[in-house]
């Protein structure tokens, strides 16, 4: 037996305005050589763009092929990615307008990759972006 | 201490504790890799802890469950150092998944997964753990595949973990909407009961249901509290994860289509030495007989129970023999086969199509040519492998582990009566020695050029 129980919740929303928070400072100075960690939030933030892409959202943890089942775990009430995910449409249609979905992921995505390798970003670029990162924080808060 | 200086303390035990792990051999040029990942990781969790204000305690909380998430990860990694797992059988494992487990990540559209292998406790540990993709502060993804303690040498069985390779690359999100598209177009929407919740638990609940899925539904509604109200109106709400049976399911097909009739012989073998009854209805997997008849349908369909050109005699009996065992092992009734063998010959396309774009993942039936030859040295109690003795020189061939796999499978049903630890042991060691072989041809290709 443990000593404390604790219940944990979805650490996603709190993680992801994190993340967009910290890539949107990074815009303001993207020539700025950071660390290897501070790709981390971009990296995430990719791999969340590509989730979005492809309506790809499913990713819970999935005991072994043969795991006897614990009749006491409950599926879920709500998916941890609902609120999120109208983040991503709300900012998407904010910053890049009536773009298709996979044009204004294809530049965002360029956008952290530019963030990634300190390049310089050409200013409308930079400026849809941090609009974008700014919506998908006001939508999570 | 206060909560941040505690984590600012932890976060250094961390570091220690990542450096400690580098003392074992974790295989060839592993270490490096897990390391810079968990470095990174850590580094990134520890920068975050030391921003954070000592009076947010939402955010400590939240850090401090990444840090304790990292913790488990690098505990997990040092118990891989043990080896307690059949190597050669992994080192295969490894090598059909790679390609298919590669994703693309910010500054690499190939990124291949890092995996580390351990052993767990009971018959049932059998697992792969992708990291989720949600929130995983990293670059890798780390694979952690668990095999069973006891197991150890049981090759055959090990086959199971095709359907591993399933959950490994539904994580990777272009995947994933691809095997979402064939599941739902091929086969759940194409009739059946998996067409949404309602029609699923109506199948379950419906009156040609097997009396041990009634009697069991009763069970859990009145043994357990939580559920004194489960009918199948709320069966998906408070009980079961229908996307999670549905993915079981799509799972199943991997396995089969990377590993072949191995997967269905250690599927049947190992979900009734769990479950005997053969039903089973689970929160999280859908009932077993359900599943085994779905996969032996699917043997039929693509053709596994035959080779073509295997002429009468001693291996196309032991052949028979091996399938007509695993038949007997269906569960009779039309409830346990709700699906058509055209929804299922579908489905089975498409999956193949996509299994086929990354070799070498897919399984392909042997030749009878190689077959025959396993099958005598097996049955001779010889490592089934690609080495022959010619009057000149030996003679040495490629050989799929797979095929190695399938052969010992059949010879479960020599007469001879190998006992079934030793058949697994001699294909262990054919395995071990094949990859021996396969590089030695390697490595002459190479010179020859």
């Amino acid at each position: 037996m443990s000593i404390i129980s604790v219940y944990e919740t979805d650490n996603s929303d709190f993680m992801y305005k994190k993340f967009a928070s910290l890539a949107s400072s990074y815009l303001d100075e993207p020539e700025t050589k950071r660390s290897d960690s501070a790709n981390v939030p971009l990296e995430n933030l990719f791999q969340l763009l590509e989730m979005y892409r492809y309506d790809a959202f499913s990713d819970e943890s999935r005991s072994g092929v043969l795991a006897l089942d614990d009749v006491n775990t409950r599926p879920s009430d709500d998916e941890w990615y609902t609120k999120i995910k109208t983040a991503l449409e709300q900012a998407v249609v904010i910053a890049y307008g009536n773009v298709s979905k996979e044009k204004a992921v294809d530049e965002l995505e360029e956008t952290l990759r530019l963030i990634a390798r300190n390049t310089n970003i050409q200013s409308a670029m930079q400026k849809k972006a941090k609009k974008f990162f700014e919506k998908f924080l006001e939508e999570l808060s | 201490m206060n909560p941040k200086q505690f984590l600012e303390q932890e976060c250094k035990n961390v570091k220690e504790f990542l450096k400690d792990t580098l003392r074992y051999k974790y295989g060839s040029n592993v270490s490096k890799k897990y390391f810079s990942e968990c470095n990174n990781r850590l580094k990134y969790i520890s920068d975050e802890i030391d921003n954070t204000d000592p009076k947010d305690l939402v955010g400590l909380h939240k850090n401090g469950s990444l840090l304790n998430e990292l913790t488990g990860l690098i505990s997990r990694i040092e118990r891989s150092s043990l080896g307690n797992y059949s190597w050669p059988f992994v080192e295969q494992l490894k090598k059909i998944s790679e390609n298919i487990c590669t994703e693309q990540t910010l500054l690499n559209p190939n990124t291949p997964p890092i995996f580390h292998i351990f052993s767990g406790e009971g018959l049932s540990s059998y697992a792969i753990y992708p990291e989720q993709n949600r929130v995983r502060v990293s670059k890798n993804r780390i694979l952690t595949i668990v095999f069973p303690r006891t197991l150890k040498h049981f090759v055959l069985l090990h086959s199971i973990l095709g359907h591993e390779i399933g959950h490994a690359i539904w994580r990777s999100q272009s995947h994933q909407h691809k095997l979402s598209q064939i599941m739902e177009s091929q086969l759940f929407r194409s009739g059946g009961p998996f067409l949404d919740r309602k029609t699923t638990a109506e199948w379950l609940y419906s009156d040609d249901a097997p009396n041990e899925v009634k009697a069991q539904l009763n069970i859990f509604k009145n043994k357990f509290r939580q559920f004194k109200t489960l009918t199948k109106d709320n069966f998906f709400d408070i009980f079961a994860d229908w996307d999670a049976w549905k993915e079981e399911i799509l799972c199943d097909f991997i396995g089969l289509l990377t590993f072949g009739p191995s997967f269905v012989a250690a599927h049947c073998q190992l979900l009734y030495a769990i479950v005997p009854s053969g039903i089973n209805v689970g929160p999280k997997h859908p009932p077993v007989g359900f599943r085994v008849n779905l996969m032996l349908a699917a043997s039929r369909i693509l053709g596994y129970e035959t080779i073509d050109g295997l002429p009468k005699g001693e291996i196309l009996d032991t052949l028979n023999k091996f399938w007509g065992e695993l038949k007997g092992k269906k569960q009779t009734g039309t409830w346990f086969n709700p699906f058509s063998d055209e929804q299922i010959k579908n489905v089975l396309v498409e999956l193949q199509n996509l299994i086929d774009s990354y070799p070498p993942a897919s399984f392909e039936l042997p030749q009878k040519e190689l077959l025959e030859k396993l099958f005598l040295q097996l049955v001779s109690k010889v490592p089934p492998l690609g080495f022959e003795m010619s009057s000149d020189d030996p003679v040495l061939n490629e050989v799929d582990f797979r095929h190695i796999l399938y052969i010992g499978w059949i010879a479960t049903h020599h007469h001879s009566q190998i006992p079934f630890d030793i058949i697994n042991r001699l294909c262990e060691h054919a395995i071990m020695q094949q990859i021996g072989i396969n590089t030695y041809i390697s490595q002459t290709k190479k010179t020859a050029k």
